[in-house]
């Protein structure tokens, strides 16, 4: 599905959109730590604030004597959980998660923040504070294994407050216009809670039917353990009161740390646009996580409290560690028929729930859009039974949502095992086409993927364990298929102008590293006739277009917003230009109202005329024009709101494909030390077309790093005992280094068939992936080894173990 | 950070008087003390930070007596890089190039790598989370906890603050240990003189015999004899910026005298006993190489979660034994 519903969306000419290395815009003040983030922002006079942090898996603040930590010098005030200020604050109307209580008395993971907050003359004075803090804890029963937590007789670790609303959620999925129900986290005839379990059953055709089709039944685990956000700049604020010339003393709150967000600050302090300043548009980096912590929104009331002076609050790396992605494990079932092709799919998942408030994009509401849609197959039965947690907190969504495209990627290794058969072979006989399930044809964009990959590949799958290298070491391949997703169900927003010659393109921001401005600004600059460099971009926190788009799911829609509102200007400019072309001689004058020369546009109405080159030009006779700059003297105006065409991603869930991508992968395994190298991990993704390829190719890099991250090595790690965090760091919870991962090979494809701007749709969510390495190391070895493939596991999986490797 | 005192010890003298008083810590490139302090893991907070980096004289590199001696502030980038330790003792500076990260190892010191407290997360959790023997209390977490990178060759037993005798399951991974202990170096501190083989130990807030106030000034290998040959591997899940899993290192010397030492799988560092004695005097083979792997894992007593240690520790010894 091109993009025919837009401006020039067929445009085959480029000058600017696709080019690479075009600079960032803020990419001097990211490198030379020009750039200020939230932990950056000091204020003279500035008093610090420090939460408590629950040091146990579950616990309840009973009381706090405060006495000893206030009479520490330098420390000025605890403010406990049911100080009455807090009932001050408004609702925050985007954060991600719920909060009963704004500062909680009850704490649902190791290290969640309640009870109480210091405020000192320093940092280290406020942690002296907590440590001379008397605080009792009623520490309560905790579940951080999930599979002990699904047992009816275990204690629930949820009280009445928090399951009050409970029935009200047993209901249908929001309906799309196609006929989809998305997003439900109970149907009403899923059963009901029974102790810490609440289910989510989903069922699509009739499962008996495709049971009867099937020649044979594989049954298989993939589990997936939980890892963390690695978020690189902890969430921090300073903020303070000053006077509002409109609305008196100390009414205007003066903040930085929480961009992107101002509407939220607004909200909870019930303050307007101009009594919130926010000028610091810079955010680390964060996936799919648009909420702000406590940190970030809680320094105006203490600066209140505190008579105005400002407050500094700052997460450690430590305190920064929320799930980026659940645990779970999926059982499955699957019937297939002897020529390898799936009849049925049966997903017995368990997953984690959370702490209170997660989001359930980390438990069920991900697998409406998940790779099982990609069959021709369509009796397919999800039955996911969700387990509360202490383990952590999911804040919005995650890098790997949907969670079971892998599934499919180790149905197709098993299959293609148990048959002989290339995994390549088994995806294309599964794979439907693009316009249903019943579409027999894969999609264009897959198989010119799979030419592609096999190249670089130099692809030959063979029979688990049956190769090894000449050091000695097992020799293993995969392969895997997703949907190339891009974000069309948010509304978006474009303002440009021209004024004084030049174009504006003002923005909130948030300025996070994905580089989204610059993508529309090539845009911008390609639909207008202009050079990159020509668009002037101005960061305004008080602008209403923000990035939220996130990377390149979201800049494709976006985008198409920014070409329609190009357009848009640029018809407003060149009829400005004719208008004032063909305005009388003695209405148009020059110096000392000596009359001006006749315009060179002049005769030429609006239609006849074009911008090429930085200039206004008679598009019969080019050499009739005037420069870009002196298009017109009126200051001109567009704007353009709403929704890009809908993608195939959120029209069909799978159900219908245009763009797609493959990821390969070739490791070798040391059968002696269990160490698994990755030899060559290759991308090839059809995008439909490349906006900004510097930043694109980094999209890449950055979610395939992750990717494997969390398949060699990420894992976030309780005390049995307590469930207490123990790699809570990044010492200990491992990140790979560019020593542990090869350079990402990829080839990317520009088929135009995505339907964002020019034909592009997004890449990342679906490059992530738990299961492709790991399905690599299995036809290395023959054993499947759950992720992180760390060498303990790897040696535990071959038998190598005398007594066993790690859980 | 909370706040602490500071002192440039001038000399030796200084620096071991400050730290007599209770509450003072010696301080050399900081890059084990400072992630304590950040984390505030002890019982009590320290209320003086000895620096010895101002102390002169303690960072040589030199030969003296039949010795290659190492001052304890060599930094470990320049013990990676000098040719003198390059050529006496490769497996030393091999040791001290895959220490930690390329920054670090211009910081950190080869004192202080050898006195590093231990890496057990349990020990090491911020705010003293989890009080445990080595800091005074009464349990090992790990010993029911997570134990998957602790001690295969059971606790370590020592007398707590309380008199009693506690235990600890926690592993000494100083990088550069194992070499020095199959080199038979010795360790030269203000007060005396020691086999570094009766060194490291197992004390309150402590991986060494050292006493309060004694600090180790100088290491000390014996020239290997001439067709010597050494080799040191470290295992790490991670390739930069991780402390070693198993570590190990492999001397031959002539007349097949074979030195292996461990570091990793005990409390502290060990020496191979039972497989240098199946190998004495005989010609190296791969089959031999093997069961010298085996015999280096003699008498473990590993845990369920942390087995892998001995097939780590069992590959590592063959394979570089066959490397030499």
């Amino acid at each position: 599905m091109p993009d025919t519903t837009g401006a020039n969306g067929l445009r085959e000419d480029f000058r600017v959109v696709g080019k690479a290395n075009l600079p960032g815009l803020t990419s001097y003040a990211m490198a030379t730590g020009v750039a200020k983030y939230g932990t950056d922002f000091t204020v003279p006079g500035m008093l610090f604030a420090k939460i408590l942090r629950c040091p146990h898996a579950h616990a309840r603040v009973l009381s706090i004597d405060e006495t000893a930590a206030l009479a520490i010098p330098g420390v000025l005030d605890v403010v406990k959980w049911d100080d009455p200020i807090f009932d001050e604050l408004g609702a925050n109307p985007i954060n991600g998660g719920n909060r009963p209580k704004y500062l909680p008395q009850e704490a649902h993971y190791e290290g969640q923040e309640a009870g109480c907050i210091v405020i000192a003359e320093s940092e280290a004075l406020c942690e002296e504070a907590l440590k001379a803090l008397k605080v009792e804890w009623e520490i309560l029963p905790f579940i951080t294994d999930i599979q002990k937590g699904q047992d009816p007789d275990y204690p629930q670790i949820r009280g009445p407050e928090l399951l009050a609303g409970e029935e009200s959620e047993y209901r249908p999925g929001m309906a799309t216009s196609d006929g989809y129900q998305l997003m439900s986290k109970h149907y009403p005839t899923d059963p009901r809670r029974e102790g810490n379990v609440t289910w989510n059953i989903k069922v699509d055709g009739d499962p008996d039917e495709g049971w009867k089709k099937a020649d044979f039944t594989l049954e298989y685990d993939v589990n997936i353990p939980t890892c963390i956000s690695t978020i690189p700049n902890p969430p921090a604020s300073v903020a303070y009161w000053g006077d509002s010339m409109y609305k008196g003393p100390g009414q205007k709150i003066y903040i930085e740390g929480a961009p992107h967000r101002r509407e939220s600050i607004m909200a909870m302090y019930h303050k307007s646009s101009d009594e919130v300043v926010q000028e610091g548009l810079f955010q680390g980096g964060k996936y799919c996580d648009w909420g702000l912590r406590i940190s970030q929104e809680v320094t105006p009331l203490l600066s209140k409290r505190m008579g105005g002076r400002p407050v500094r609050c700052c997460n450690t790396r430590e305190e920064t560690f929320d799930l980026n992605r659940n645990e779970r494990h999926m059982h499955m079932r699957l019937g297939v028929t002897k020529d390898g092709v799936i009849t049925a799919v049966e997903d017995n998942t368990l997953v984690d729930n959370g702490a209170p408030g997660s989001s359930t994009m980390g438990s069920v509401s991900d697998r409406d859009w998940g790779g099982y849609y990609t069959l021709k197959c369509k009796d397919i039965t999800q039955r996911f039974k969700v387990v509360d947690s202490n383990i952590g907190y999911m804040h919005t969504c995650a890098q790997f949502v949907p969670y079971n495209w892998d599934s499919i990627t180790v149905a197709f290794d098993l299959i293609a095992e148990k048959l002989g058969l290339d995994p390549v072979e088994v995806a294309r006989r599964n794979l439907h086409g693009p316009s249903s399930q019943d579409d027999p044809n894969p999609v264009p964009s897959f198989e010119a993927s799979l030419e592609i990959g096999k190249k670089l590949m130099d692809w030959q799958w063979h029979p688990a364990g049956t190769k090894r290298l000449p050091d000695g070491r097992l020799h293993g391949v995969s392969f895997r298929y997703a949907i190339c997703p891009r974000h069309s169900f948010m509304d978006y927003f474009c303002k440009l102008e021209y004024r004084d010659g030049v174009v504006h393109f003002p923005t909130q921001g948030p300025i996070a590293g994905w580089f989204s401005t610059e993508c529309f600004t090539m845009i911008a600059a390609e639909e207008l006739g202009l050079n990159y460099e020509d668009i002037s971009v101005d960061y305004d926190y008080r602008e209403k277009h923000s990035d939220q788009a996130g990377g390149s799911d979201g800049v494709t829609g976006h985008g198409w917003i920014v070409k329609e509102c190009a357009n848009k200007l640029k018809r407003k400019i060149l009829e400005s230009a004719a208008r004032e072309a063909n305005r009388p001689d003695d209405a148009y004058r020059g110096v000392f109202s000596f009359p001006a020369p006749p315009s060179p546009l002049k005769g030429a109405t609006a239609d006849e005329l074009d911008i090429v080159d930085g200039k206004v030009v008679v598009k019969a006779d080019p050499s009739r024009f005037v420069p870009f700059s002196r298009a017109t003297k009126e200051n001109v105006t567009a704007e353009y709101g709403g929704y890009s065409p809908k993608s195939a991603w959120v029209t069909g869930f799978g159900r219908i494909l245009d763009t797609m991508n493959t990821s390969w992968c070739e490791v070798a395994v040391d059968d002696e030390t269990g160490e698994v190298e990755i030899l060559k991990y290759c991308v090839v993704p059809d995008v439909g077309k490349i906006i900004r390829r510097t930043s694109l190719e980094s999209q890449i890099d950055q979610v395939v790093f992750f990717t494997q991250g969390c398949q060699l090595l990420e894992e976030f790690i309780q005390d049995p005992e307590t469930g207490v965090k123990l790699n809570g760091n990044f010492l200990d919870y491992r990140v790979p280094t560019t020593l542990d991962v090869p350079e990402v090979t990829k080839e990317i494809l520009e088929l135009r068939s995505g339907n964002g701007a020019y034909g592009a749709s997004g890449i990342s969510h679906n490059l992530a992936n738990s299961h492709l390495i790991i399905t690599a190391i299995h036809n290395a070895t023959g054993v499947w080894v759950d992720p992180p493939a760390t060498p303990d596991r790897v040696l535990k999986a071959l038998g190598k173990c005398e007594i066993g490797g790690s859980k | 950070m909370r706040p602490f005192n500071h002192l440039n010890a001038a000399s030796l003298e200084e620096a071991s008087a400050a730290l007599r008083e209770p509450g003072a810590v010696a301080m050399a490139g900081g890059g084990d003390l400072l992630g304590a302090l950040k984390d505030d893991i002890a019982r009590e907070y320290p209320r003086l930070v000895v620096n010895l980096k101002t102390i002169p004289g303690l960072d040589g590199i030199e030969i003296r007596d039949g010795k290659l001696c190492l001052g304890a502030l060599c930094l470990l980038g320049d013990l990676s890089r000098n040719e003198t330790v390059r050529a006496v003792a490769p497996m030393v500076a091999d040791a001290a190039a895959k220490c930690a990260s390329p920054a670090l190892r211009e910081n950190t010191t080869l004192g202080g790598n050898l006195c590093q407290l231990p890496r057990c997360w349990y020990f090491r959790k911020l705010l003293n989370r989890f009080d445990c023997a080595r800091k005074g209390g009464e349990r090992c977490f790990a010993m029911t906890g997570d134990n998957r990178y602790h001690s295969v060759f059971g606790p370590a037993v020592f007398e707590g603050c309380d008199g009693k005798k506690h235990a600890c399951i926690a592993v000494n991974q100083a990088e550069l240990a194992p070499g020095l202990l199959a080199l038979e170096a010795e360790v030269v501190t203000s007060a005396r003189t020691l086999p570094i083989g009766e060194f490291f130990g197992v004390g309150l807030m402590s991986a060494t015999v050292l006493e309060p106030g004694e600090l180790v000034t100088e290491v000390r290998i014996p020239l290997p004899p001439a067709g010597t040959r050494m080799a040191y591997k470290r295992f790490s899940f991670r390739k930069s910026i991780d402390f070693p899993v198993v570590n190990v290192a492999v001397a031959i010397l002539p007349g097949n005298e074979y030195r292996i030492a461990l570091g990793g799988v005990a409390p502290i560092p060990r020496r191979a006993a039972a497989a240098e004695a199946l190998l004495a005097g005989k010609e190296l083979t791969p089959e031999l190489a093997a069961k010298a792997g085996e015999a280096a894992v003699e008498g473990a007593k590993p845990t369920e979660a942390n087995a892998y240690k001995l097939q780590l520790v069992k590959t590592l010894v063959k394979r570089e034994l066959l490397a030499l």
